[in-house]
């Protein structure tokens, strides 16, 4: 009995989450007639489970500061910081390579990569939970900042030319599925274990509704900010490690898009702008379903310029759903309390 | 006696207003005169707001008749019409503005009120200086809000509203910081400008201070009009009875367990630099040791201190005899200290979470399973055992709290403190806003607490509030402890008004000193 | 002289390490290589930077009413897009008229972007995300996204950018020319200055970015303010977007997409408060002019232009520590703990 209520609670309380399934599914039903087996096809997905994970890695950091009430406009910035610096190393810029046993090269600049990343997102978490500054704008400072690094690094121009021991990661498959959307499917289970059952997840809820609250329920604010963005770090790390082996180049400016569009998927897979709701799950099934329709679109030959036009369209659609589904949710309320009173 | 309606600023009869499934006022008459003063009384949720509100415009009213000034208003009455016809509302919060400054802020009626689309610098100072004069005060005009002591705040409040030829004032709380003498004095300037014959209307739960100052008392109950008294004719146990329906008394706090020593926690010679300074207090287990004195005395800040949310930079805590350095909430939770705070919506709870997952936050750490993940199991049986114990009224502690009462709400943040087996408990205005039958709950549990061994600390500006639930009391005015009361003293009959003296003459003598 | 002395007090502090950095920098600057501190720099600034200015006082406003518009710079490449299509067509080769249409059109986006905002009741942010996708997608699908040159355009519009406003001759027979975008600049400057300054709206918009509430309380029309804050950014940045059409004497559809991070970034630089309530022309003026001067004298003081960026971050970055941390303090000091 128990159960049964749990579920038409759960159902009610996330009718958000549920919208985005079944809209979901109707893309997927829409496609399939539309396009049939040119789309659904095992070479697309293939391209796709090569193709997403770099951005998947990406919009699971940006979901998990959006829900605590955060942002990070840094996260690519970071990406590219620390893919080049690897880059630069695995390339022979900074010494000889020859001289070195290439695993020890490799597993040394993929840790280099890692921990440069987790302080790059340490110092956003560091300036946003010290200062109080607001994360849009220290994250915006940190992109900058990070962006500047690799530019003056680089030169502005693309390093390329890495050894093949280390472009393997970008092409080995394990049991027939490529290594690297493994790597995102771990990265998300984690997450997603942390999220939803560890006091670590419950907390950045918490923080993300009410962190004036959160303080006076004796959780730190401050320790949690900063592992949050320190994490979103790491994960853009994982991800610029991805992206180098599987393009064999790093430049500034790379996965411009990627920003952007991971605050798309965030907030269509049910995560609330300003914080304290919001699945991990949901921001999966939306690169899924976002990277259905790009496919879609690359078919139907859509310029650049018509893509971003859809991006914006739906992402303003999807906020106007939100709040219709959100009216509907008070007037049941009240009709419930009506209920109760008479 | 029959009054002409002409005699009458604002009179408003048979107001009705029904919300999705609430009457929220029924029919009720609200008379007031030039240059009265008229108190509004109510428990929380009786209709007092909502009556306002449909008197200055904010909402419109589903039936009834309202004149103002001798003009019925019409279906497209609104909040502008409503300033246009001379009406000033002053609300709880001031609703001032943080970064701008104190001339700003209270030329800002002026401005909308008379629909001006440029602005004259010199015409604004004199308007703000005009005003300041009027009443008396001394602001610093272009310093900016948010620099402001919050007696500062409000007198900018009170000085924003009369820069209208305001004819009736609306005050909703408004005189929390201010001394009885200051709020008299205030209301004798307005009394003052009785040739202009301006009236004035304010809600406030401070029975001393609705008898000091009102010309009449009107009750509202449940949305239904009880009557206009003469305060004179009236004293705080009949107010009572008239507010709530019932003849409420409240059970006095008696201590039977003797003190143990050392003391749970103990402050000596505590500073913190323009708080409060040279606190020495002790409470013991059982003690419900009560701090009183205006907004702006210290206390809430002393209490954060103890809290570990207000570093305090001279003298020392000790905690159960152990000398202690509070850096953090996390830090005070573990030594066994728990806070209720002040402003429940926005320190105490998370309003869009349900009920089980508020009372589970403090505790969270300790009930994990044995992999180190949450257990919903013993959250479960936590929220369920609080709800018992703290009788929270709700079909399901899976409910948001925000779908609760007022009185509910507390009682949650009550229980989510009570589920961490604190030694000693910090309440912070525990009852403001509450309706009187969850106030003696809430009394009836703090009681409970303590004869159990708990120490008990609460934080009130009611008098009767701190009388009747603690053991000892001590006044604080400008940041210091000026008088405290053992059990015996408070026993006395004239307590009450002892204390309200004390806090009297203190305000003054801070303010004096202030001025100097 | 009491007044002035007034006066500098007045000056928040941000803007005063702001100052000091700027002459620091431009001293030292000066020192390695003189040619810095000429008259050709500062109306070289003043050429490759008025559009900039221009558009961070439509931020400045937005930012200032406790809004934020990512949408600004598709604003102004967009209308400036539309604007220069519509004065082909119509035969039309007048300056004032140009900006009285690129001004229209801007205004129309900001409208279009002020009613998403008070009915989606989401973060301006998200929403000025998707218009600004919306407006930059909608455009380039229609109308294509080719370069148009100003001589295409018009002989009086191709004139305006190249023509002009005095020219100096300096004693080595050289001759510097100052352009005429200043003189939008001053107007905008002016026009913005009274409005917020000297306006019952304008102070609205203060109110509004301080707490919403209560401005409604006090009897503003929040809708109308946040109309105005909106039409009033997009028509700036429809100005903008014109005006580095005529620096450049070509219409790129294509460009400033992507820089509308870097104007908030000056504004906030300037010591503008990103909740809003609070900021000054001034001070996004001294964001823009210490980008502009990292921008040109990196490459004299031998660093390459990749150093830009760098420096531009590290100046964001303190100035936001600052900003944020006196802010922190004060709330601190009222027990508010809201962040």
């Amino acid at each position: 009995m128990m159960k049964r209520k749990k579920l038409k609670q759960i159902i009610k309380l996330d009718l958000s989450f549920s919208v985005l399934m079944i809209a979901t599914l109707a893309i997927c039903i829409f496609m399939a007639i539309a396009l049939g087996g040119r789309l659904y096809s095992g070479a697309v997905f293939l391209g796709m489970a090569y193709s997403i994970p770099e951005f998947a890695l990406i919009s699971i950091a940006m979901t998990m500061v959006i829900i605590m009430g955060g942002i990070d406009l840094s996260l690519v910035a970071n990406a590219n910081m620390s893919g080049m610096i690897g880059a630069m190393i695995l390339s022979g810029a900074f010494f000889d390579i020859s001289k070195v046993n290439i695993y020890m090269l490799v597993m040394g600049t993929i840790l280099l990569v890692l921990l440069i990343a987790a302080l790059g997102g340490l110092i956003n978490g560091l300036i946003i939970s010290r200062f109080s500054a607001v994360p849009m704008i220290a994250t915006l400072g940190t992109m900058t900042l990070y962006n500047g690094i690799t530019t003056a690094l680089s030169k502005g121009k693309a390093v390329a030319n890495f050894p093949k021991e280390f472009l393997m990661l970008g092409t080995q498959k394990v049991a027939g599925i490529p290594l690297v959307f493994l790597i995102m499917l771990i990265a998300f289970m984690i997450m997603a274990f942390c999220f939803n059952r560890t006091g670590y997840g419950q907390k950045l809820y918490l923080m993300g509704e009410n962190c004036a609250a959160s303080r006076f329920s004796g959780i730190n604010n401050e320790k949690n900010i900063c592992i949050t963005y320190t994490i979103a770090g790491l994960l853009s790390g994982i991800a610029s490690i991805v992206i180098i082996a599987r393009s064999n180049s790093a430049k500034v400016g790379y996965g411009e898009t990627y920003l952007l569009q991971s605050v798309l998927v965030a907030v269509l897979g049910g995560v609330s702008p300003s914080g304290g709701k919001g699945k991990l799950e949901g921001t999966l099934l939306a690169i899924f379903a976002i990277y259905l329709l790009q496919n879609a679109f690359n078919l139907w030959q859509f310029t650049t310029f018509t893509k971003k036009f859809m991006w914006g369209i739906m992402l303003l659609l999807v906020m106007f759903i939100t709040q219709i589904t959100e009216k509907y949710m008070k007037r049941l309320q009240k009709k419930k309390k009506i209920s109760k009173n008479e | 006696m029959d009054e002409k309606k002409a005699d009458f600023l604002i009179d408003a009869r048979k107001i009705s207003k029904r919300y999705v499934g609430v009457q929220a006022l029924d029919q009720v008459d609200f008379l007031i005169k030039k240059g009265e003063i008229k108190c509004l009384v109510g428990e929380n949720g009786c209709g007092k707001s909502t009556l306002i509100k449909m008197i200055t415009g904010v909402e419109k009213f589903d039936s009834g008749n309202l004149t103002i000034d001798g003009h019925t208003v019409g279906e497209h009455y609104d909040f502008k019409q409503a300033l246009k016809t001379g009406i000033q509302v002053i609300y709880q919060d001031l609703s001032l503005f943080d970064h701008m400054t104190v001339e700003e802020n209270i030329v800002m009626s002026y401005l909308i009120a008379n629909n001006k689309t440029f602005i004259d610098p010199k015409e604004m100072r004199t308007i703000a200086v005009n005003v300041i004069n009027k009443i008396g005060v001394s602001l610093p005009l272009d310093t900016e809000i948010e620099e402001l002591s919050i007696a500062n705040r409000q007198m900018v409040a009170i000085c924003r509203a009369l820069t209208q030829d305001a004819k009736v004032i609306f005050m909703d709380e408004p005189t929390t910081a201010l001394t009885k003498n200051e709020v008299s004095r205030l209301l004798e300037v307005v009394r003052g400008l009785k040739a202009k014959q301006m009236s004035v209307v304010f809600v406030s739960h401070k029975l001393d201070e609705v008898f000091a100052v009102a010309d009449s008392i009107m009750v509202i109950r449940d949305g239904v009009k009880v009557g206009d008294f003469n305060p004179k004719e009236l004293d705080q146990r009949k107010l009572s009875y008239y507010m709530t329906g019932s003849e409420v008394i409240y059970n006095k706090y008696e201590k039977t367990k003797k003190s143990t020593s050392p003391a749970v926690i103990e402050l000596k010679d505590l500073s913190r630099k323009a708080y409060y300074h040279h606190i020495n207090l002790k409470v013991n287990k059982s003690d419900i040791f009560g701090i009183i004195g205006l907004l702006g005395s210290g206390r809430t800040e002393l209490a954060l201190s103890m809290f570990g949310l207000n570093q305090p930079d001279a003298g020392e805590i000790f905690f159960e005899g152990v000398p202690v350095q509070i850096n953090s909430p996390k830090q005070a939770i573990n030594l066994g200290i728990g806070l209720v705070p002040e402003d429940r919506a926005v320190q105490g709870l998370f309003l869009k979470n349900s009920i089980l997952k508020n009372v589970s936050v403090p505790v969270m750490d300790a009930q994990k399973t044995k992999i180190g993940s949450i257990d919903i199991k013993k959250q479960e049986l936590l929220a369920e055992k609080m709800r018992k114990m703290v009788n929270i009224k709700t079909p399901s502690v899976m409910n948001l709290v925000e779908t609760l009462s007022g009185g509910n709400q507390q009682k949650v943040s009550l229980g989510k403190w009570i589920a961490t087996n604190p030694k000693i408990l910090i309440l912070d205005s525990p009852t403001v806003g509450i309706d009187i039958g969850s106030k003696s709950e809430i009394y009836h549990y703090i009681q409970e607490l303590a004869k159990s061994g708990i120490a008990v600390i609460i934080i009130s500006d009611e008098i009767e509030e701190i009388v009747t639930n603690c053991n000892r009391v001590a006044v604080m005015s400008n940041g210091e402890i000026v008088r405290e009361y053992q059990s015996e003293e408070l026993a006395a009959d004239s307590i009450q008004k002892d204390i309200a003296a004390v806090i009297e003459e203190s305000y003054v003598q801070s303010r004096n000193m202030e001025r100097a | 002289m009491e007044k002035l002395k007034k006066r500098i007090k007045n000056i928040p502090n941000t803007e005063k390490y702001l100052i000091v950095i700027i002459l620091f920098y431009s001293l030292v600057v000066s020192a390695i290589n003189p040619s810095f501190l000429s008259l050709e720099t500062l109306f070289d600034i003043c050429r490759s930077w008025s559009g900039m200015f221009i558009i961070a006082i439509g931020t400045l406003v937005v930012m200032i009413s406790g809004g934020i518009d990512v949408s600004s710079t598709a604003v102004a490449i967009v209308s400036a897009h539309i604007t220069v299509r519509l004065i082909i067509a119509w035969n039309i080769d007048n300056v004032l008229v140009t900006i009285i249409m690129v001004v229209f059109f801007g205004g129309v986006m900001g409208l279009i972007n002020a009613c998403l905002v008070q009915l989606l009741k989401v973060e301006p942010f998200i929403i000025t995300l998707g218009t600004g996708n919306v407006f930059f997608g909608l455009s380039t699908m229609l109308l294509g996204a080719i370069q148009i040159p100003g001589a295409a355009i018009g002989k009086k519009f191709a004139a305006f950018g190249s023509d002009p406003l005095l020219t100096v001759t300096m004693t080595d027979g050289t001759q510097v020319k100052l352009t005429k975008f200043v003189v939008i600049v001053l107007i905008v400057v002016l026009i913005t200055w009274f409005f917020l300054r000297r306006t019952t709206v304008g102070r609205g918009i203060f109110a509004m970015g301080c707490s919403e509430e209560a401005a409604k309380r006090v009897g503003y029309n929040t809708f109308f303010l946040k109309v105005m804050v909106y039409v009033y950014a997009g028509a700036l940045a429809g100005v903008m977007g014109m005006v580095s059409t005529w620096k450049v004497n070509q219409l790129t559809p294509i460009s400033l997409i992507g820089d509308e991070l870097t104007i908030i970034a000056a504004v906030v630089i300037g010591g503008t408060l990103p909740s809003g309530g609070r900021g000054k022309i001034f001070g996004a003026f001294l964001g823009i002019l210490v980008m502009a001067i990292f921008d040109s004298t990196l490459v004299l003081i031998g660093l390459s232009s990749s150093w830009k960026l760098l420096f531009t971050g590290v100046v964001l970055l303190i100035s936001i520590c600052a900003t944020s941390y006196q802010q922190r303090v004060k709330n601190r000091k009222n027990f508010i703990f809201t962040e």
